[in-house]
């Protein structure tokens, strides 16, 4: 699912690139409004009235920062490994789904972003100008509107919603990629659309088991699984 | 399972999953790299200059244990950049508000 440099043409790749730092800008404050607090000075002797205050970290925030730390190496160690999914081709989890429902959707971009920007920088998996279509496709795609899909049927079925947002996320990361590839006139839309979609659509079945297992091994070591629910 | 060991394991889980898909992972195409040969654009990719290119280690030959130490390099290096940005965010957040 990496595109790598090449397959895209340069404007468009570019124009993407612009876009996910924006979208990166802007996740990364809702980030920081999530665990930031103003916390309020007391005015005089008297004690009643405040007269200014200080932007400060929740008590939370460290572990916080800790949890998304382990769900990107959780994430990175997984997309090393690839699994056959037909005689001639293989598939890696996306983890999208996986960090929006455990942090949800503003950070769960972040953590997908950041294993991209490593993986594309110092492991040449995924172009460095390609990486902002990368970053929309399976961070903004994969992770932030997919986490919608499980919120909306989490209440229903919570093994439901995570296959559901999977098969999102695989599905329209595909046809994301599949656009973009048509848009640069390296293929036709309608002549590549039932090869990648039948291809994506095993990987979504995978994405979805290995999402489940993974949730059940994080909630296991980690906890929180209660925090969640409610 | 003490708070300690839960962090250990955490983070012990994905070194493991990296020695696992080091030695048994598919070298398949993924499913990109399928279609591009399938649809005859492959040969426009370009080839990358990134240190560790294809999971392995540079002056390494190309094996399991290059993988191995390949991955483990990703896993600290994420690991520094979230520490990185919890640092710059933890000294910039005293900023006064009047």
């Amino acid at each position: 699912m990496h595109i790598p440099d090449g397959f895209l043409n340069s404007n468009l790749a570019s124009g993407l690139l612009a876009g996910a730092v924006g979208i990166l800008g802007y996740c990364f404050s809702k980030v920081l409004k999530a665990v930031t607090v103003l916390v309020g000075v007391l005015a005089g002797n008297n004690g009643q009235k405040i007269a200014g205050g200080h932007l400060a970290f929740t008590k939370s925030a460290k572990q916080y920062f800790q949890k998304l730390a382990i769900i990107a190496i959780w994430i990175f160690a997984f997309q090393m490994f690839n699994i056959p999914i037909q005689s001639s081709t293989s598939a890696h989890l996306i983890g999208g789904v996986f960090a929006a429902v455990l942090v949800g959707p503003f950070a769960g971009v972040l953590v997908i972003s950041s294993v991209l920007i490593v993986q594309s920088f110092f492991f040449g998996d995924g172009g460095i100008l390609a990486l902002g279509a990368n970053i929309l496709n399976m961070a903004f795609v994969g992770s932030f509107l997919s986490y919608y899909i499980y919120k909306a049927l989490k209440e229903k079925n919570c093994y439901l919603a995570v296959c559901a947002a999977c098969f999102f996320s695989v599905m329209m990361a595909a046809l994301f990629c599949l656009f973009e590839l048509s848009m640069s006139g390296k293929i036709s839309f309608m002549g590549a659309f039932s090869d990648m979609m039948r291809l994506h659509l095993v990987f979504a079945v995978l994405e979805s088991a290995i999402t489940i297992v993974l949730l059940k091994v994080f909630y296991n070591i980690m906890g929180g699984q209660d925090e969640e629910n409610k | 399972m003490k708070k300690i060991n839960k962090k250990a394991l955490a983070y012990a889980f994905p070194i493991a999953v990296v020695i696992l898909a080091s030695l048994f992972a598919s070298g398949l195409p993924d499913t990109l790299e399928f279609l591009a040969a399938k649809m005859g654009f492959a040969q426009s990719v370009e080839e990358s200059t990134a240190i560790f290119t294809d999971y392995t280690m540079p002056f390494m030959k190309e094996n399991a244990l290059s993988n191995i130490c390949a991955g483990i390099v990703g896993l600290i290096l994420l690991f520094v950049l979230y520490k990185i940005i919890n640092a710059i965010i933890t000294k910039h957040s005293n900023a006064k508000i009047k």
